[in-house]
């Protein structure tokens, strides 16, 4: 009998004792692209080599992502892994929403180095804490369909005086869309990337640093208003729909579909959407010989300027299992994951980016990335880039119903963003 | 009249309690709160922080912005007055007509009633969802028949030319929004006493003079409550302008719910925001009293 005592409490023990080998932590991680089958094998992949770590995947959409994250991490909840876009890491990790990730980059490293990742400036504060990694990259970039601009008669526009002019040739010719874009004025709108990237192809910005630690305008009215008036004309006949304007942005329906169909010349967009654009086109004509090309982004008379974007992965600064979430950070950071379950996307890695083969049709992505700049002084000041996305949009859409001239809508976004840095 | 003892009220103001706790807990308290919020300079990246007292200056920001008169014009004039208006008229109308004998004769009531349910049973997203793709100004199906039949040469841009913004918006807020008019005014109808409808054709009465002696004023006390309830739903909502316009073409289709949310979540000023929902608050107060004291109560007070 007593032996039969001692034998149970060896085992009780003994199973006590061996209990937290086998604890199972729970973590969470909201993924907001539109591709969570391939997170989920990934989670898979990554529970079968950490048998002591569960990840439950959260979705959200991106336009709900980044409030819903800051209310929550206000209140003490939110998942323990957040992914966010380039630009909010800073504004997440001044309102305390992220952790800073210095020790645990300290402790286990960073892929190959924190500094080989690119927009390292959107993810460092001034103080130095880092509050997240960066995951994916992407720009923005000019693509194309070869055949329209053979049927119209123009050649691939090297600048964005010429693109205007073979927009509006391919309309006036073909009587098909030149450079389509949505020009609807929502909250994200796509005149703001356009604006932005004419602004910078010509050596201005909305926001820039003043060169004493602070940050100023850097684009002058009519500048502004020149940019904005660029874009307004390719309403209409100079081959952008006038039925646009009702569109959001690239995800509304029906914003590519000309593209899709043959009937558009040009789009800029990133390379998520390029890649539907070509995989809806194989499915409706069933061939996999791709009809579009890409070319960087068109010239000012500083270079052709896009942004470089991007996903950042960051924790929450309520989590209890920091080591856990950098764990499966680490695990979605790596060479494997990409070469493995996220092929769709390009990482965010200076190395990994250099030696990136790209698909037919996507050629472009690699001409532009050299040449695309990050949001810096946008991020880094007082001025919140959803506010002046917003505003830019709205002014454009003021422009384009007569409410009011380009000038008029160039000073108000100078004044709304002049408020903002004197706040 | 009835008198109640001591004890009486008492259990009956315990058995309230609940129910005022809950009203308390639900309602007061995130109005007092949201009120606190308009005179601080909360913003979403300060949440943990809280806000700084700013007294008045939100208000101040508000009511000089000439943006905001416009955003005010078009709540109370578009969004409610019209759509409101129009909802009442139509609703009224396509009841009297589904209750009319006619319609009875043909047995076609029931069927009628459940065609009028149906917008209600559509979600307001999906609502919204399809009449966009219906008034697309490339593929949308309106356009593709008036051009087809030769009324227009170019198609309409219906939700993005200021001339049509309004009126399609409006559409769709009527199309989802005339189910429960509709089906409320059926039931009132049905209570009218027939006997009074057979007394006026004894006394040799037209369908007008029935219809304004005796139908009217019987339908009167449904529509008031629905045009009390129609005007507080439309004028909170945001889903309808958002979903369809996102307060555009520029800030053209702007009202107060999408600006809160504006103000919110895009500039994450909350301080503003909440000072927005309570001008909101206030006005739907301002209007549900003036619609109870002198057009509730005074005008049908004895039907009520």
């Amino acid at each position: 009998m007593q032996n039969m005592i001692k034998t149970a409490l060896l085992i009780g023990c003994s199973a006590f004792i061996a209990l937290p080998a086998f604890a199972e932590t729970t973590i969470s991680f909201r993924y907001n692209d539109p591709d969570p089958e391939v997170i989920e094998a990934a989670i898979e992949a990554f529970e079968a080599e950490n048998p002591d770590i569960n990840v439950e995947l959260e979705r959200i959409s991106w336009g709900d992502s980044r409030t819903q994250f800051l209310r929550e991490a206000a209140v003490g909840t939110g998942p323990d892994i957040v992914h966010i876009a380039f630009v909010w890491p800073l504004e997440m990790g001044s309102a305390g929403a992220l952790l800073p990730l210095n020790d645990l980059i300290e402790k286990n490293g960073a892929g190959s180095g924190f500094d080989n990742f690119i927009a390292t400036d959107l993810a460092r504060d001034a103080d130095g804490n880092i509050f997240g990694l960066p995951w994916t990259a992407d720009t923005w970039t000019l693509i194309y369909t070869p055949a329209v601009l053979q049927e119209a008669g123009v050649d691939v526009p090297k600048t964005w005086d010429e693109l205007q002019a073979a927009s509006r040739m391919v309309t006036e010719k073909t009587g098909k869309v030149g450079f389509g874009f949505p020009a609807g004025s929502g909250a994200t709108n796509t005149a703001w990337f356009l604006l932005n990237y004419h602004l910078w192809s010509n050596g201005h910005a909305l926001v820039e640093e003043d060169g004493s630690g602070g940050f100023q305008v850097g684009v002058d009215t009519a500048s502004l208003a020149n940019s904005f008036k660029f874009f307004a004309d390719f309403m209409g006949e100079g081959g952008n729909p006038q039925s646009n304007i009702a569109l959001g942005g690239l995800a509304d329906i029906g914003s590519l579909a000309p593209m899709v169909e043959g009937d558009q010349a040009f789009a800029l967009v990133p390379p998520n959407v390029a890649k539907a654009v070509i995989a809806a086109y194989k499915e409706k004509s069933g061939s996999d010989d791709v009809p579009f090309a890409s070319t960087g982004i068109p010239t000012g008379s500083v270079g052709g300027v896009s942004h470089m974007g991007g996903r950042m992965l960051g924790i929450n600064a309520n989590t209890e299992h920091a080591d856990e979430s950098y764990k499966f950070i680490q695990f979605l950071i790596s060479n494997e994951f990409f070469s493995d379950f996220l092929t769709a996307q390009f990482p965010a890695s200076k190395s990994a980016l250099a030696a990136l083969e790209y698909p037919a049709g996507l050629e472009g992505y690699g001409m532009q990335l050299p040449n695309a700049r990050t949001w810096g002084a946008y991020a880094n000041g007082k001025t919140p880039i959803g506010t002046m996305w917003s505003e830019a949009g709205r002014e454009f859409g003021a422009i384009l119903v007569g409410d009011k001239t380009p000038e008029e809508a160039a000073q108000s976004l100078i004044d709304t963003i002049n408020d903002m840095l004197n706040s | 009249m009835l008198s109640y003892s001591k004890d009486q009220r008492k259990f009956v103001l315990l058995m309230l309690l609940p129910a005022f706790g809950m009203t308390a807990a639900f309602f007061l308290w995130p109005t007092i709160y949201n009120i606190k919020n308009s005179f601080t300079d909360l913003s979403l990246l300060g949440l943990r922080d809280g806000g700084r007292w700013i007294g008045l200056d939100n208000y101040i920001e508000l009511f000089n912005d000439s943006d905001f008169k416009k955003v005010v014009f078009n709540t109370l004039f578009w969004l409610t007055f019209v759509s409101v208006s129009i909802r009442l008229v139509l609703g009224f109308a396509i009841a009297l007509f589904i209750e009319s004998q006619l319609v009875r004769r043909l047995r076609l009531t029931v069927p009628l009633r459940m065609a009028a349910l149906l917008p209600w049973a559509t979600p307001d997203i999906v609502a919204v969802t399809v009449w966009k793709q219906i008034f697309d100004g490339r593929t949308g199906a309106i356009n593709n028949k008036l051009v087809e039949w030769g009324f227009i040469d170019q198609p309409i841009v219906f939700l993005g030319d200021p001339s049509y913004v309004w009126p399609s918006v409006i559409t769709i807020i009527v199309w989802n929004g005339l189910p429960i008019i509709v089906l409320t005014m059926a039931a009132a109808l049905q209570t009218v006493p027939r006997d009074l409808y057979e007394a006026a054709d004894i006394d040799g009465a037209n369908s007008w003079i029935k219809f304004w002696h005796v139908t009217f004023p019987h339908a009167l006390p449904a529509l008031a409550v629905l045009g009390l309830l129609t005007t507080i739903w439309t004028f909170n909502n945001f889903i309808y302008v958002w979903m369809s316009t996102s307060a555009g073409p520029g800030t053209f289709s702007n009202v107060l719910a999408t600006e809160v949310y504006l103000q919110a979540f895009v500039n994450f000023k909350l301080g503003l925001s909440s000072a927005i929902g309570t001008f909101m608050a206030a006005l739907a107060l301002v209007f549900g009293i003036i619609y109870f004291r002198y057009v509730v109560t005074k005008r049908f007070g004895g039907l009520m």
